[in-house]
């Protein structure tokens, strides 16, 4: 920004200008203009009352004439049907008005019910879950049990074969030792008999 | 820091030379002086406008209608109100005729900026508020031009703004920018719109090339009688420094001395630099108008 | 308004009723005893988009004398009608405001010792 004494003066001269000019009826001239658009406004609804005056003065002192009464008659009556009807049209918005509260109450309630059924719904859900959870936890260590007495059985099945196979081993050992044992038996009495043969002739000559 | 500069080198070179040396190259070449700007910007006038006495139809006289108004702005821009007012007084026959003003007998052309025209007719004797006859018969073929609508104004606005961008600048500051800026500049200046107005204008008061400067000051002087003298006048001297007031008066008017010149009711200070004075004190229109006092 | 050869009575008897008034204003003045200092300045009136080309383009017109008064007569002059609008451009960039004075653009827009101007029906450069 320039400096310089002119540009001083010029400021400043404006600014007495602006005071002088401006600020000094800024106010005043507002006002007034206000004051002119009142006064306007007031003499128009000022006329127009006048004539609604004039108009009602002729209906109300000549009611023969109905020339000018007339028109002013037929108003009214336009007026008063108007009137009825807005009534009645107020009358119905306002039962419609009811008729709405009520139903906005019962289904309020409606929401509440089913509001509360959906939490008792929750909870059902997730004592479930906990079922499941629990139960998931139960089968798998059935699971695990089994597993575990699946490979005990097997075990037991496959000593029990070895036992079998032993004992048939065995069986067939004494199977084969009674045999022995029978024959050697027989041939016991065979010679038993033998000998009691041998005995019996020898005493046998005896006696003779 | 220009004084420090100032008391160092008094006693090596002129000092005129120097300061303006000095300045150009410290400030930009804008209109960049807000204050000022603001302040040219803010003037309003307040107005009395009368119902010449001849057209007055009616028994009861009109009250006189009063109104504040911009200084830059011009008056078919702001009489709508007003006109609305008194067309209700006068014969039905007159009512689509062209209004138009007259100050003490004096048709106010306008198309002139209405500050302007207060200091032409006031400028040395303060009358406010400045009370004008409002006219709607016997239009002054001679002296005032027709405006029919409000597009005549800003038509004339346009060609004004058009002619002191060739002066400035060959022109083509204006012919660059759209459309839509300028009718930015129109709608900022009617609807009392500074920083919308300036956004635009400010392009108009910018310098360009190495010139620092315009190319020619856009400047119209007005002697009383209201006849007006245009001519090209360069911000610059011939030895390059930066021309006053002054010293373009000395160059016009060679044979009278203390001239005095008046714009936007302030008396302007002789050694003001005219590419400053240009660029801040100009109307809307881009042109400073100064009235011989 | 005057021929730039003031002499040449057949030239000026030639032109229409119109400019004939002007005319007899400037024989006036040349009959006159004590001759008027009045400075005139060349003017070239160039045809811009439609507008009807004149006959004689180059004219001296007083300086003091405004522009809408250059506009009223080339409206004669091409005998256009009362509707019809004429508009004048300096430069070809801007129409000057008719109470302009002719010696105001001369100075500031004149070439060549001349001002141009650009006359057309319609609008041309806004």
């Amino acid at each position: 920004m320039e400096g310089g004494e002119w540009r001083n003066s010029i400021v400043s001269q404006l600014q007495t200008r602006n005071k002088y000019e401006t600020a000094a009826f800024q106010d005043i001239i507002a006002f007034q203009s206000r004051l002119f658009d009142n006064v306007n406004t007031l003499k128009n609804e000022n006329l127009q009352l006048t004539l609604v005056n004039e108009r009602i003065r002729f209906s109300g002192t000549d009611s023969v004439i109905t020339g000018t009464g007339g028109p002013s008659n037929e108003r009214i009556q336009a007026l008063e049907q108007k009137i009825l009807v807005q009534q009645e049209e107020l009358t119905s918005l306002h039962r419609r008005r009811g008729e709405n509260a009520q139903q906005i109450m019962s289904l309020n309630e409606k929401v509440h019910d089913l509001e509360k059924q959906l939490q008792a719904k929750d909870v059902t859900i997730s004592e479930n879950t906990a079922l499941i959870a629990s139960l998931r936890a139960e089968i798998q260590m059935y699971e695990t049990n089994m597993t575990e007495l699946q490979g005990l059985n097997q075990v037991l099945r496959d000593e029990h074969q070895a036992l079998q196979i032993a004992f048939a081993a065995i069986e067939e050992k004494l199977r084969k030792a009674q045999d022995e044992n029978r024959s050697l038996v027989e041939r016991l009495i065979k010679y038993k008999a033998k000998d009691a043969d041998k005995m019996n002739e020898e005493n046998e000559h005896f006696l003779k | 820091m220009v004084k420090k500069i100032e008391g160092l080198l008094k006693k090596y070179v002129t000092i005129d030379i120097l300061i303006d040396i000095s300045k150009s190259r410290l400030i930009g070449t804008m209109a960049n002086d807000r204050e000022v700007l603001r302040e040219i910007w803010d003037g309003k006038l307040p107005i009395c406008f009368q119902l010449a006495q001849e057209e007055i139809m009616e028994i009861q006289q009109p009250d006189p209608f009063y109104v504040m108004v911009p200084r830059l702005s011009y008056f078919p821009l702001v009489t709508d109100k007003m006109k609305r007012h008194f067309l209700r007084y006068i014969s039905q026959e007159n009512a689509d005729s062209e209004m138009w003003l007259d100050y003490n007998g004096q048709p106010l052309k306008w198309h002139y900026p209405i500050g302007f025209l207060y200091d032409l007719c006031c400028g040395n004797d303060p009358q406010l508020p400045w009370t004008l006859t409002v006219h709607f018969t016997k239009f002054p073929e001679d002296i005032l031009l027709h405006c029919p609508n409000k597009d005549v104004v800003e038509a004339h606005y346009m060609s004004t703004v058009k002619e002191a961008d060739v002066l400035k600048h060959r022109g083509q500051v204006m012919s660059t920018m759209q459309k839509k800026d300028h009718n930015q500049l129109w709608l900022g200046l009617q609807n009392d719109k500074f920083d919308q107005f300036w956004a635009i204008n400010r392009r108009l008061m910018e310098s360009h090339g190495e010139n620092e400067g315009f190319k020619h000051i856009p400047v119209k002087i007005y002697s009383d009688d209201g006849l007006c003298s245009q001519r090209l006048v360069s911000p610059k001297n011939n030895d390059g420094s930066r021309k006053t007031l002054q010293q373009m008066t000395s160059e016009l008017y060679p044979d009278k001395t203390d001239v005095k010149l008046r714009t936007h009711g302030v008396i302007i200070p002789a050694e003001t630099p005219l590419q400053w004075l240009s660029e801040h004190l100009s109307y809307p229109d881009n042109f400073l108008h100064l009235c011989l006092c | 308004m005057g021929d730039e050869k003031p002499s040449d009575d057949s030239q000026q008897n030639s032109l229409s009723n119109a400019t004939e008034n002007l005319k007899i204003e400037e024989q006036k003045e040349n009959g006159d005893a004590a001759k008027t200092d009045k400075v005139k300045i060349d003017i070239l009136l160039k045809a811009t988009g439609n507008a009807p080309i004149m006959k004689k383009k180059k004219w001296a017109v007083d300086a003091e004398k405004p522009i809408g008064w250059i506009m009223e007569f080339v409206k004669k002059y091409l005998k256009l009608e009362p509707d019809e609008k004429l508009f004048l451009y300096v430069n070809q960039t801007f129409a000057p405001s008719p109470d302009q004075i002719v010696r105001n653009l001369y100075e500031c827009f004149g070439t060549d010792g001349k001002l141009v101007l650009h006359y057309c029906k319609t609008q041309a450069w806004g």
